[in-house]
């Protein structure tokens, strides 16, 4: 056994997992849904990356688990997205000009603000142009290759695989696009796959082995329930009879950035997400910059957190009190992990691993000093007896764990699929089960299609993956921009009934299909057999 | 949802909204006093779905906030309708929890037809069978219990009577005082809320190991023990208070 970390006490995982839904509009000349993707560009996947940047100018050595989405790659590599993202800060950096005018003359509080955001969006252009060429995926990968990074997969678009249990061949094809996807778009296949919402139920794992997936991360309580007590709690992995490793989420460090009394993130002192000009300013000043007339969310928030009842009772933020702060928080969650680490490695007769799993976007997009305290905490632990380290690299150490099956687990609200499967959402699982059964029979109608036939089955299954997302009934249940999520459902059904419908008649259109293959552009490779009962 | 956004709305789409939200108002209302109306509605219905949700579900839910203001979709000449119905035969039962599940069905037209026409009908009930293994058989039948649904409904959420178990689901419809079987769901298996207990091969660690893994008070989770140290082998079930602490 090689032990690379032997003058470590015991390892960290730190694991974020981005995705964003499919979201791709060009029949529109803008579309609000769009900014999604342009937001978490601008305030989260760039920042992280001259996090990395940053790290390894200074040699720092770090290890991150990065889980990439299918549609979050797809949307990152699509020149047409590329192109309204670079409009997007284009106008971003015309509203700072504006701003930097206004603030000086009517909010001196907020100019500095302004100057930062100002500098904020020009940097953003310049490395998403110049520095990056528009290819992020080249980024994220050469810091793969460095060994910094462990890029895994998610399902091929986030469906949350326990509504989906009783169709074995829709999981299959879920995964298979997805390890399909990121072979395509990441150049190596992945050895790890990002459970959406860590939704797990027993036997799941026999879906990911044959694509050669050895582990997966599942909530702390789907590995303590498991059908064997976990003898070392989530502090090392077990593994299933099959031999897919799983990982379980620690509380303690999940606690101290999501909690709403004592996590970090909360700190007063920190930007506040919710107050923006967008709101602020006089209708005729922020009207070119909004969508339709319609307010929106522009970027520019000077405020921060203090009253976190009142929008309208907040001090003006402070970059450098902040900063102070993130540094402190940073070196505070490294220090309770040297310590949870101590007492866990005199407990157990092999290092522990502590897995600590977030959401990308939290980092940034929501936290807005985020990406700084990862920074930190990787400088800190550099410095310490523990060490950054994937799954796998514990894998590589330990390669013979305890064999147990976990339990049916979320990360979700309640701990199971009470978000997904809820009266707000739950009639989209009778239509989404019938797409499944449709596009199983058509695959048996039409085994071995060519040309249009074979294009419109192909783009069938899209339809059907695409309606899977978990994002719908997620947005559906939270009450975000519900009537969106509503519509792409129903799209999605509808286009997939449409083509059925259009076999079954021997009538396919051309100009409908090549119009629907051009907006829902996604997995180019795609193979409508992978429905079939026997396919793979 | 901006004051704002509900005024540049016209008096018609706003009377719209007080309908979908099924609001009272007096006729010839006016356009201030419904835009108050609809306001105060809106901001409780947020905070009814803020406190539904977690913090973790809060902070995901921000990667879809693009605006304060709430959209309204008034395209009903856009509306997509799906099929009401697939004509088909079919009960669905979904796992939602160790303790709900959710259950779906649908019958073909012309069964639909023949139960509405037929003067002995009785009525619709389902049947939950607990069974003890996840493949059918009237040995495996542990138990069972009955309850009635309209001709109309066609979904329902149901509690499991026990964990760690198998279940399945019949629609049955009551003829003349005679039980007859339309159609079966999937079989199901309820899932653990428990830690199993040690076995005595287990390092003397592993008590302390699970404690430590999320229901301790140090490294910053703290989430209260009693639970663990009452009833070893059934430690915190995942009630609301847990929940937050899960996320």
């Amino acid at each position: 056994m090689s032990d690379r970390f032997n003058d470590k006490k015991g390892l960290i995982s730190m694991v974020l997992h981005a995705h964003l839904p499919f979201v791709r509009h060009p029949e529109y000349e803008s579309f609000l849904e769009e900014s999604w993707l342009f937001e978490a560009l601008s305030e989260t996947y760039l920042p992280l990356l001259r996090v990395f940047r940053s790290l390894e100018k200074d040699s720092v050595p770090f290890k991150m688990v990065l889980s990439i989405s299918p549609t979050l790659a797809s949307m990152i590599k699509d020149e047409f997205l590329q192109n309204r993202y670079i409009s997007h800060l284009e106008k971003l950096i015309d509203l700072s000009e504006k701003e930097l005018v206004y603030t000086k003359e009517n909010e001196p509080e907020s100019y500095k603000l302004a100057v930062m955001y100002r500098d904020l969006f020009i940097q953003n252009l310049k490395d998403f142009t110049e520095v990056y060429e528009r290819n992020l995926i080249k980024e994220f990968v050469h810091f793969q290759k460095k060994g910094n990074l462990e890029l895994i997969t998610t399902t091929a678009t986030h469906a949350f695989l326990p509504c989906f249990r009783e169709y074995p061949e829709m999981i299959k094809a879920q995964i298979l696009s997805a390890v399909e996807s990121h072979d395509r778009i990441f150049g190596v296949m992945p050895d790890g796959m990002w459970l959406p919402e860590c939704g797990y139920f027993p036997g799941l794992e026999e879906y990911l082995k044959p694509f050669g997936l050895r582990y997966f991360i599942a909530s702390s309580h789907g590995v303590l329930y498991a059908d064997e007590r976990p003898e070392y709690g989530v502090y090392g992995p077990i593994s299933c009879p099959n031999g897919v490793a799983v990982f379980g989420r620690d509380k303690a460090s999940s606690r101290a950035v999501w909690s709403t009394e004592d996590g970090y993130p909360g700190n007063d002192l920190y930007r506040d997400f919710y107050r923006d000009i967008g709101f602020d300013r006089p209708r005729d000043y922020i009207d070119p910059y909004t969508n339709a007339g319609n307010r929106v969310n522009t970027g520019f928030k000077y405020y921060s957190i203090t009253d976190k009842s009142d929008l309208g009772n907040k001090d003006f933020y402070k970059i450098e009190e902040a900063e102070k702060q993130v540094v402190l928080d940073a070196a505070d969650f490294v220090q309770k992990r040297i310590e949870q680490v101590e007492t866990l490695s005199s407990l157990m007769d092999r290092k522990p691993i502590v897995i600590c799993p977030y959401d990308a976007e939290l980092f940034g997009h929501w936290w807005f000093e985020g990406p700084r305290f990862i920074e930190e905490v990787f400088r800190g632990i550099a410095k310490s007896e523990i060490a950054t380290a994937s799954p796998i690299d514990y894998l590589d150490i330990y390669p013979h764990n305890q064999k147990a099956t976990p339990a049916f687990s979320s990360w979700g609200d309640k701990g199971y699929g009470q978000v997904w499967i809820d009266g707000s959402n739950d009639w989209i699982y009778r239509h989404l089960h019938k797409l499944i059964d449709r596009m199983m029979e058509l695959v048996e109608r039409y085994p071995d299609e060519s040309g249009l036939k074979e294009r419109a089955l192909n783009q069938a299954a899209r339809e059907v993956l695409l309606s899977q997302a978990s994002d719908w009934p997620f947005i559906m249940k939270t009450g975000t921009t519900v009537p969106y999520a509503v519509k792409r459902v129903k799209t999605h059904i509808h286009n997939f009934n449409f083509i059925y419908e259009s076999l079954c008649r021997n009538v396919v259109k051309t100009e409908w299909l090549t119009k629907l293959e051009k907006h829902n552009n996604l997995f180019p490779g795609i193979n409508y057999r992978m429905f079939g009962k026997d396919y793979l | 949802m901006t004051k704002e956004r509900l005024q540049s709305l016209s008096y018609k789409s706003l009377l719209e909204i007080a309908e979908r939200d099924h609001l009272a108002y007096d006729e010839g209302i006016e356009k201030e006093v419904l835009i108050s109306l609809v306001l105060d509605s809106l901001e409780e219905e947020r905070r009814d779905r803020e406190k539904l949700n977690n913090l973790a579900v809060r902070i995901e839910a921000t990667k879809y906030n693009v605006s304060l203001d709430e959209e309204f979709d008034f395209s009903s000449a856009e509306e997509i309708n799906l099929p009401e119905r697939y004509n088909e035969t079919k009960i669905m039962l979904m796992l939602r929890e160790p303790t709900w599940g959710f259950v779906y069905w649908d019958l073909k037209f012309d069964v639909m037809k023949i139960l509405n026409t037929d003067s002995d009908f009785e009525g619709l009930f389902l049947r939950m069978i607990e069974l003890s293994d996840r493949i059918y058989s009237k040995e495996d039948i542990l138990d069972f219990f009955d309850i009635p649904v309209n001709i109309s409904d066609r979904r329902r959420y149901i509690r499991f009577p026990n964990e760690d178990t198998f279940y399945m689901i019949e629609l049955y419809s009551m003829v003349k005082g005679n039980e007859k079987l339309i159609c079966r769901s999937n079989i199901i298996e309820t899932s653990r809320n428990y830690i199993l207990p040690a076995r005595d091969s287990e390092t003397s660690n592993g008590d302390e190991l699970i404690r430590l893994s999320g229901y301790s008070s140090e490294f910053g989770a703290a989430v209260p023990v009693a639970s663990y140290i009452k009833i070893p082998q059934r430690i915190l079930p995942l009630n609301a208070e847990a929940v937050e602490e899960e996320n």
